[in-house]
């Protein structure tokens, strides 16, 4: 048989309450007895190493049971306030409010259901039993975070140098020092039925379009993946057109940043293990900003800037296509000098300009992919590589012309020039379907490509904000502000 | 109901790529390789009658090939009964398709300018990839057109080029006027069907643009030279800069020489009349670029008398250059067109073609003011307020 026979496999369950039905009876209450208590537990977490139990007796001869994650707690604190205090306890206990009087802790509570004690210890906390009294959780949760640090990813030269960590209500706190003020909301999401991963909405009252906080809040309280793993996913899931190749909502790592956005009447959403948070509603022209922007000290600095960028994702998108377009085309249409360059630097080129221009535009993006996630000095070692190799050896060799060498590197230069990565990687494809467009239709291609773009930009939307807002629908004011902000 | 709206929505836009598809009219993907550019076409004629079409091509070798870095070029002759045929036969002999879209020049030779071109303007100007901004140029019988367009100028490599620029860089000295294709065909379809077009020669040395040849029914049937082409551009354009006059004016002691540079205006103007009687006022200003001998300083007296010189000579300029087309009885530029334009009734009175031209009278009155005088190295003259 040449192809496998399809097997159909039943989905499996994965949902955390069906799992603990098949583990134990979630309807019969927590006992009240070590004994009892302590194989239950070992069954809900069987086969994890990091499970912890620790048996020992009261002076007053009841028997204890503690068991926890380990690795999520604070074990000295732990030792200090919990165990000692009991070693030291000679009468017996009888109710859990009696812990009161013995723990030094700052807080526990009495278990209700299985499943909420489950999910306290996954989150890192100690259940504690002693034999006739009722269990209780002991709040000893200790996340592994580590300390505010610069933003790896968005360098920027005059901006500040605090960046986001891996939790999403340091997170938000990071935020309020940079808005001191009661309006600045936040609602937080659990989402993921089996990651349970928490997430934040953080908004500016008043500044913010209600509309869009309750879209969005309805979109998160119907959240209902098992899992939320990554921003990315959350960003699809929030955006309106998930099949379109531009993005609907921007990322950024770093606060100030954050903080700008919020003004504008932005919505922020931190999910916990991201050093990212999204930013919605968004258009095109926010792509084109960084939250540096506003530190130049003369505006004109920020219109030159702007401009360049905007002058730059026209080059770096079109110039391939504009190529090819005009040498296999519409050569009348160069200046007669540049053609007859044009014409002898492709004498003994065997490739077509089609063929030419693909072929550069694949090794430009296989060598900005494999320098990305590389160490620095190796990627140095690439960009080195791939620039004499694509640059002087390719066209030595005659594989490739040098006016598609001046070509390709002003287009790569050119596009990395706007300080959004994922938008730069939309761009990415759009080259590649200009190049198509050009190569079956000459000019007259390129021109139907760019007006399909610019209908489907038209016509896409973030969190119901057109996407080319301040061009359509046309608002010179916020325009004129985008180039030249007012004082 | 939803599987509808999206049945309709995938057709609509399918319908949308089809006819924008449809558009689509250049079937032509010829790489720029893959195509033998004509940057110049020379058109003549052989004592036997026949065509012979010259082209000039850059040869295409890869950057650094060449050890000047010069573009090098060739051109490739072809006859036949017909241009058309000269051409195809060309085609013939290069080994990719001949290429017209940066044509800059036709340099036509005067044995056939003289015979009559109007089927050469008609195929030039049918054939749709040949671009109707090229220059024209008639080039003189001491050349073959062959030989001019294998003239090498030092300072450009490319004749055709050479031309381009020539005319691109709008020449400040008023010897010539650029004539492009539909230029040339726009005037000449005008009431007085004349038209000009510039001539060129070369020796060993350079290539030489300068003077105009009159067309009447597409024949060439004189020559604007010198001065008279400047006139021509300020009778037909109503203005001409940078004309140059260098003048003798004899006195009791020494003859004075002096040379100067004027920029003229023309205010042209009619009376109904029948020989009709046009009036040309011309205003300048100019600039006194040499005075001999040394030591004279331009003073009112001095200046008044080489602007009465400068006057009488720029007036009998007009007055011999529209009686020398009077002579030939055609009128290139568009004076008669002006008349038809603004009374139709009024102008077929004149009998224009025939004799209105020629019985024309005219008024010419010329106004120079000298503007600088370029004494910067006259140590004495007076101060402003002194």
């Amino acid at each position: 048989m040449l192809f496998k026979k399809k097997e159909t496999v039943e989905p499996v369950t994965l949902s955390f309450d069906d799992y603990l039905t098949t583990v134990i009876n979630v309807y019969e209450s927590i006992p009240s007895s070590v004994s009892l208590l302590k194989p239950k537990m070992e069954a809900i977490f069987s086969d994890s190493y990091d499970f912890s139990e620790r048996n020992f007796s009261l002076p007053s001869g009841q028997k204890s049971y503690l068991c926890y994650l380990s690795g999520l707690i604070n074990e000295e604190l732990l030792d200090d306030n919990v165990i000692k205090p009991l070693l030291h306890r000679e009468e017996n206990i009888e109710v859990s409010d009696d812990f009161e009087n013995i723990l030094t802790l700052k807080s526990f509570q009495p278990v209700t259901t299985w499943e909420n004690t489950v999910e306290l210890i996954l989150a890192g906390n100690v259940l504690l039993i002693v034999n006739g009294v009722k269990p209780v959780v002991l709040f000893l949760a200790e996340k592994n975070l580590r300390n505010v640090a610069d933003p790896t990813t968005e360098y920027q030269v005059y901006g500040s140098k605090l960046g986001f960590i891996e939790d999403s209500r340091t997170n938000v706190g990071i935020v309020r020092q940079f808005i001191q003020d009661p309006r600045l909301k936040t609602k937080e999401y659990q989402l993921g039925k089996v990651s349970k991963t928490h997430a934040s909405l953080v908004y500016l009252e008043q500044y913010v379009d209600v509309k869009t906080v309750e879209t969005i809040d309805s979109y998160l309280k119907g959240f209902n993946q098992k899992h939320m793993l990554s921003l990315g996913q959350l960003s699809k899931y929030v955006s309106r057109h998930p099949n379109s190749i531009f993005p609907q909502a921007s990322k950024t790592e770093r606060p100030d940043h954050v903080a700008y956005a919020l003004t504008q009447g932005k919505v922020v959403l931190f999910v916990d293990n991201s050093t990212f948070c999204l930013l919605a509603p968004i258009t095109f022209m926010d792509m084109l900003e960084t939250s540096e922007d506003h530190s130049f000290l003369v505006s004109w600095n920020l219109t030159f800037i702007r401009l360049v960028r905007l002058i730059s994702l026209l080059f770096g998108s079109s110039l391939p296509a504009l190529y090819v377009a005009l040498v296999a085309f519409q050569p009348e249409l160069i200046p007669t000098t540049l053609t007859i360059n044009v014409a002898q630097s492709r004498a003994q080129i065997p490739l077509p300009a089609t063929a030419e221009a693909f072929l550069m535009l694949f090794a430009l993006d296989v060598l900005v992919e494999a320098s990305i996630r590389l160490p620095s000095f190796v990627g140095q070692t690439i960009g080195i590589v791939g620039g004499l190799v694509i640059g002087t050896a390719a066209v030595e060799a005659g594989i490739v012309s040098n006016v598609m060498v001046i070509v390709i590197a002003l287009t790569a230069v050119a596009i990395f020039t706007l300080p959004n990565w994922e938008f730069v990687s939309s761009w990415r494809i759009v080259r590649y379907a200009f190049v198509l467009s050009a190569a079956s239709f000459g000019l007259y291609g390129l021109v139907l490509a760019i007006g399909f773009l610019c209908l489907h930009l038209a016509k896409l939307d973030s969190l119901g904000r057109s996407y080319l807002y301040p061009l359509t629908p046309f608002d010179g004011k916020e325009l004129k502000n985008f180039f030249k902000p007012q004082r | 109901m939803i599987k509808h709206t999206n049945f309709k929505k995938i057709s609509l836009i399918i319908l949308i790529i089809m006819f924008s598809l449809s558009l689509f009219g250049c079937a032509d993907t010829r790489e720029i390789d893959q195509r033998t550019i004509v940057i110049g076409m020379g058109l003549d004629k052989t004592e036997e009658d026949e065509y012979i079409v010259t082209l000039q091509v850059p040869i295409l070798v890869p950057n650094g090939a060449t050890e000047s870095g010069t573009n090098d070029f060739e051109t490739i002759t072809g006859k036949g009964e017909f241009v058309w045929e000269a051409i195809t036969n060309l085609e013939a002999s290069t080994p990719t398709v001949l290429f017209f879209g940066h044509l800059k020049a036709i340099a036509i030779g005067e044995r056939l300018a003289t015979e009559g071109m109007d089927h050469i303007i008609d195929l030039l100007d049918r054939r749709a990839p040949l671009a109707n901004e090229v220059f024209l140029l008639i080039i003189r019988k001491q050349n073959d057109v062959h030989d001019f367009l294998n003239q090498e100028s030092p300072l450009i490599s490319l004749p055709a080029l050479y031309i381009d620029r020539f005319f691109g860089a709008d020449q400040k000295v008023s010897r010539t006027k650029s004539v492009r294709l539909f230029q040339f065909r726009r005037d000449h379809d005008m009431v007085s069907h004349a038209a000009t077009i510039p001539l060129a020669y070369s020796n060993e040395d350079s290539i030489f643009i300068e003077d105009l040849g009159v067309f009447h029914n597409f024949k060439l049937v004189g020559e604007l030279k010198g001065h008279e082409a400047g006139v021509g551009m300020l009778l037909k354009d109503k203005k001409v800069d940078h004309m140059n006059y260098s003048l003798d004016i004899e006195q009791p002691n020494t003859n004075l020489k002096a040379s100067i540079r004027v920029n003229l205006v023309n205010n042209i103007s009619y009376d109904k009349t029948n020989p009709v009687k046009m009036n040309f006022n011309i205003n300048g200003k100019g600039e006194l670029v040499y005075l001999y001998p040394e030591g004279i300083y331009s003073s009112q007296e001095t200046l008044n008398k080489i602007v009465r010189e400068l006057e009488k000579e720029i007036s009998q300029d007009i007055t011999d250059t529209i009686n020398k087309m009077k002579r030939l009885n055609v009128e290139p530029w568009l004076l008669g067109h002006r008349i038809w334009a603004m009374d139709t009734e009024y102008f077929s009175t004149l009998n224009w073609n025939e004799t209105g031209w020629r019985d024309a009278e005219y008024d010419v009155s010329v106004n120079v003011e000298i503007e600088q005088t370029g004494q910067r190295g006259m140590l004495d003259k007076k101060k402003i307020g002194d």
